[in-house]
């Protein structure tokens, strides 16, 4: 039913809502909100590399064991930061060590088919090497996997916790709305940064006094506290949406033709829901990779020798100084990361504009 | 000379899928005290017609490609932002349709009135209000003084639109554009409006373009006529000549679907069949063959001019009651054909 | 406005609560103490220290104890000696753990102002920044000046704080010697900090305010005001401003917190001595009290200046009732 209304749509009164197309409008049903979206957003080409940017990166990062790449926490005493190499003048050498942190078992079966396929050698310094000699580019790929990691941590939390939460408010209403709804109220007014040194000082400091007592690691809890945080926003707005549209004129409508409550749910409610869903993430998730950033800069996010972006944005900015300016280091990693922003912002932007979503700061 | 002459104006819209003629060859006159109606249904242009003489249309995506419109000599179309501001307002009102989302939420009514005072009149604020409070008071607001510090929330429509009509008076206009005046306010609410309208024009000598729907509205309430359909205007003349000897099919199947309204209970409701033609591939000939009952070949290939109709004469010899009028005028080809069945609609 | 200050006041009270449990529960979970970090102290003497601070406590107590100026003798019955710890609802956080023989209502008034001076200057900045940018963008939508507004937002979007702050002591300390690079005393040590502070918020707000305006700048009553014979300027200003002024002013509360949690990376990259430095240290360094402090007090504060943004937002939309927003 949708397909048809949508293809016998006049095209010009998105453009002019004028007075000469009122009368098409009011003919037509609404349009099924997911065929307008894929209609404008495949218009935009700078959504479009966006989304492509964001699968390169997303498999970059995945794949980063098997790259021939040096190791990214491999040391070398007394050296000092050399800047970036062209490839076509050092495409690589066979000095590769395979020194890794505590890998899991995936990626210790990556790095082996790394050695087996590339066996010791491994890319030049194309992006440089820090102040203990490390490769920057490997360094920024092996980073990428926490940055992103965070940032689909706090992504499912704001799906599964976020939008169960605000649609179990918004559906059942009543009192378990007030409920649910203050007490997202109460922890939004406590400022989240408390919560997250607080937790995270737990596995820091004094190691003396319980040891290595705690079940989790120092990132585990780093992605709950993170995952933690990001949902309130998510609730709200789902539960606010949900509210909308059951009061909506076209609710109503279904419901006095006869539509059952699933019908309801999965023809009118979801999608509408499902779109803004998509648009905050995509809105969270820049902020989030920004605050992995700003903890690490304050020594509360992953603990060397493994590496975020965060991390190494925050070394880089260490090392500036007027004399020596070792500026690779903070450019790499500043640099994939205003691009990765950038992009999830354009994808944000394009999928606001699709869905036809408002800009509004959320409370 | 009259107080607002307009001609042959044509504005275009140029959308993301191409470009659309919202208006064609409109060519239209108001003189001092008259109210002359622009009647059409939606999407046939007659609001951008009106908009478009202020130069209140978005742009983009609308271009005025042609026209003039007169105004106390001088023309419209061609002034500079500056000047046409001057008229704005100060000689030429405009009553949208619309004063839930005309009047602007945040300010009080009285401080919406006086700005559109302080802004052409050297004025204290107090002075200023005080003749905010007289306009709306002769509009009929009770308890004007009170209302001045109103939010438009806190008022209902048809006080929205009295108040609206008091800030486009309140500068003693000479010209009052009405919108569709009406359209989102309560039946009951409407004629009133459209009572205070009447008697503005005729206390004031003020002359009102109103643009409407509404064909009862028209038959009660303006001298004059134009008739729209597709962008055009199909047929304009007087009133009464013009609802008692329709010469343009469209014409006639509007009339023939209002009066079906008010006929006896059961009988069939006429309507006209099918729909406008898409405004990005008009057809080459005139826009309402399609639909037309009375639709020749001659029709789908040429645009009919617009021309006095020239059936009137022999009408009106054959001993139906028709004043001929040289201000007629009809776009159609076969309008004799459709003349000669005008007993048919009475 | 009295019914919504009550309603406001209850939900202080909740909130801070809430806070100061969540604190004082989360610190006490902690692994180790405010005295096992440091170089080992003397059995006896960390035993002397803990009874002072009252560490030897059941958690109970120690809790009740932090939050009011309750008397309670070993038998944890209310006593009667004068203790001279006000407890926190009073406003009293007591000494501090790790600065001996300073007050943490002390340690606060010293560094407090310093941070509060350098945030309230921030979120100015970003507002006059961002409106003025928004503005200018909104007024030619699609111009050359536009475009260049618009990708200096998302430049100011797309990196962190302490990125953007090197790169202004790159610029202007280092390859432009105009301003100093660290410390505070006088404005001028103020300029880069704040302003490093402030460019993410500036940012956003240039967003919101331009989105807001050409949103506004389609509705109607804009149309009303052109045909009253209103001008540009006048329309941009007087009639679209205050209605794209809504998605800021509401967007106030989120920064003003985000202004706090970004100072505790400006002024350490500016050694500047604020409350954000004892923050996070306290926290590392078990320093209950002073930790506690700061806490209750960045609460606080982010409650009070959103208490004031719903107030101005009442007050920029007349529909709007506060009775009903409480």
């Amino acid at each position: 039913m949708s397909e048809r209304s949508a293809s016998s749509t006049p095209s010009w009164f998105r453009d002019a809502d004028y007075e000469f197309a009122a009368v098409q409008i009011e003919r037509l049903r609404p349009e099924s909100p997911w065929r307008k979206a894929r209609e404008r957003l495949s218009q935009r080409a700078s959504v479009r590399w966006s989304l492509r940017f964001l699968v390169f990166l997303a498999l970059l990062s995945f794949l980063a064991p098997l790259l021939p790449l040096p190791s990214p926490a491999a040391i070398t005493v007394a050296a000092e930061p050399a800047p970036p190499v062209a490839p076509w003048s050092a495409l690589g050498d066979h000095k590769f060590v395979p020194e890794y942190w505590d890998l899991n078992p995936l990626d210790r079966a990556l790095v082996s088919v790394r050695t087996s396929l590339f066996g010791k050698w491994r890319t030049g310094p194309w992006l440089g090497t820090d102040a203990l000699g490390r490769d920057v580019l490997a360094r920024v790929v092996w980073g990428s996997r926490t940055s992103l990691l965070v940032a689909l941590c706090a992504a499912l939390t704001s799906l599964v916790v976020g939008v169960t939460w605000g649609a179990l408010a918004g559906l059942v209403g009543g009192r378990l709305d007030n409920v649910l709804m203050r007490i997202v109220d109460v922890l939004f007014a406590v400022p989240t940064i408390f919560i997250v040194i607080f937790t995270l000082s737990f596995l820091d400091a004094p190691k003396s006094a319980v040891g290595e007592a705690s079940l989790l690691s120092r990132e585990q809890v780093f992605f709950l506290v993170v995952g933690a945080v990001s949902w309130l926003s998510m609730a709200r707005v789902v539960r606010g949406q949900v509210l909308e549209l059951k009061r909506s004129a076209f609710v109503e409508a279904a419901r006095i033709a006869g539509a059952s409550t699933p019908w309801i749910l999965r023809v009118h409610v979801l999608p509408n829901v499902l779109g803004l869903v998509i648009v905050n993430l995509t809105l969270t998730l820049p902020s989030v990779i920004l605050y992995e950033a700003f903890l690490s800069f304050l020594g509360l996010g992953v603990e060397p020798p493994k590496v975020s972006w965060g991390l190494l944005a925050a070394e880089g900015a260490e090392a500036l100084n007027p004399l020596e300016s070792y500026v690779w280091l903070i450019a790499a990693p500043a640099l994939v990361m205003a691009l990765t922003l950038f992009a999830l912002q354009t994808l944000g932007d394009g999928l606001r504009d699709a869905f036809g979503v408002e800009e509004r700061s959320e409370r | 000379m009259s107080l607002l002459e307009v001609k042959n104006l044509r504005v275009r819209f140029d959308t993301r899928r191409g470009p659309v003629q919202a208006v064609e060859h409109v060519s239209l006159r108001v003189e001092r005290g008259e109210l002359v109606a622009l009647v059409g249904e939606s999407g046939s242009g007659k609001s951008v017609s009106a908009l478009a003489l202020l130069s209140l249309l978005p742009r983009p995506p609308a271009v005025v490609e042609t026209g003039e419109a007169w105004f106390e000599g001088r023309n419209l179309l061609a002034l500079g932002e500056r000047e046409l501001r001057r008229v704005r307002g100060a000689q030429i009102a405009l009553v949208p349709q619309d004063p839930n989302t005309a009047l602007h939420p945040l300010y009080t009514i009285g401080d919406q009135i006086v700005e559109a005072l302080r802004l052409h009149r050297e004025l204290s604020y107090a002075a200023a209000r005080e003749l905010a409070a007289q306009a709306l008071a002769e509009v009929g607001v009770p308890a004007p003084r009170e209302r001045l510090d109103a939010y438009p929330h806190e008022l209902s429509g048809g006080l929205r639109q009295r108040a609206m009509i008091a800030m486009a008076i309140a500068l003693e206009p000479k010209l009052l554009i009405a919108d569709e005046p009406t359209t989102a306010l309560d039946v009951t609410v409407q004629a009133q409006i459209l009572k205070l309208l009447a008697r503005l024009r005729r206390e004031r000598d003020l002359g009102v373009l109103l643009i409407t729907h509404d064909l009862g509205l028209v038959a009660q309430y303006a001298d004059r006529v134009g008739v729209m359909y597709s962008g055009a205007i199909v047929e304009s003349g007087p009133t009464r000549e013009l609802f008692r000897a329709p010469a343009h099919p469209y014409t006639r199947g509007l009339l023939a679907s209002a009066r079906s309204l008010d006929g006896p209970q059961g009988a069939k409701l006429e309507s006209i069949g099918g729909l406008p033609p898409d405004p990005l591939a008009p057809p080459p000939g005139c826009a309402f063959a399609a639909r037309c009952a009375f639709a020749v070949e001659a029709c789908t290939r040429a645009r009919p001019p617009s021309l006095p109709p020239g059936g009137l004469r022999a009408l009106a010899s054959s001993g139906v009651d028709v004043d001929i009028a040289a201000e007629r005028r009809v776009a159609c080809f076969e309008h004799e054909r459709v003349l000669a069945r005008a007993g048919d609609l009475a | 406005m009295l019914r919504f200050l009550a309603r406001r006041a209850a939900w202080f009270a909740l909130t801070t609560w809430v806070v100061i449990t969540l604190a004082f529960f989360l610190l006490r979970a902690a692994p180790g103490g405010p005295f096992s970090s440091e170089r080992k102290l003397h059995p006896s003497v960390e035993a002397a220290l803990r009874e002072q601070y009252h560490l030897d406590w059941p958690l109970w107590k120690q809790y009740l104890h932090t939050l009011g100026p309750l008397n309670l003798d070993e038998r944890g019955w209310l006593g009667d000696g004068a203790d001279p710890f006000g407890g926190v609802l009073a406003g009293d956080f007591g000494p501090s753990m790790q600065h001996r023989d300073v007050s943490v209502n002390d340690v606060l008034a010293s560094s407090l102002p310093i941070s509060i001076t350098l945030g309230s200057l921030a979120l100015a900045l970003a507002l006059v920044l961002g409106l003025s940018a928004g503005v200018a963008s909104a007024h030619s939508p699609g111009s050359k000046l536009d475009q260049s507004v618009r990708a200096l937002a998302t430049g100011g979007l797309v990196l962190p704080n302490f990125v953007l702050a090197s790169l202004l002591v790159l610029v202007f300390a280092f390859w432009i010697p105009v301003l100093p690079v660290a410390g505070f005393g006088t404005p001028r040590h103020l300029v880069l900090p704040s302003l490093a502070l402030a460019l993410p918020f500036a940012a956003y707000i240039a967003r919101l305010s331009r989105a807001g305006l050409l949103e506004t700048l389609s509705k109607d009553y804009i149309r009303t005001a052109r045909a009253k014979g209103a001008s540009r300027a006048r329309i941009l200003w007087k009639h679209a401003m205050r209605g794209a002024l809504a998605p800021v002013v509401s967007y106030l509360g989120p920064a003003a917190a985000g202004v706090l949690t970004g100072s505790l990376v400006i002024e350490r990259i500016f050694a500047i001595p604020g409350a954000g430095t004892h923050f996070i240290a306290s926290a590392l360094n078990r320093d209950y009290t002073l930790a506690m402090g700061v806490t209750v007090v960045y609460a606080v504060l982010v409650f009070g200046f959103n208490t004031l943004v719903d107030v101005a937002y009442t007050l920029l939309d007349p529909r709007l009732d506060l009775e009903q927003e409480a």
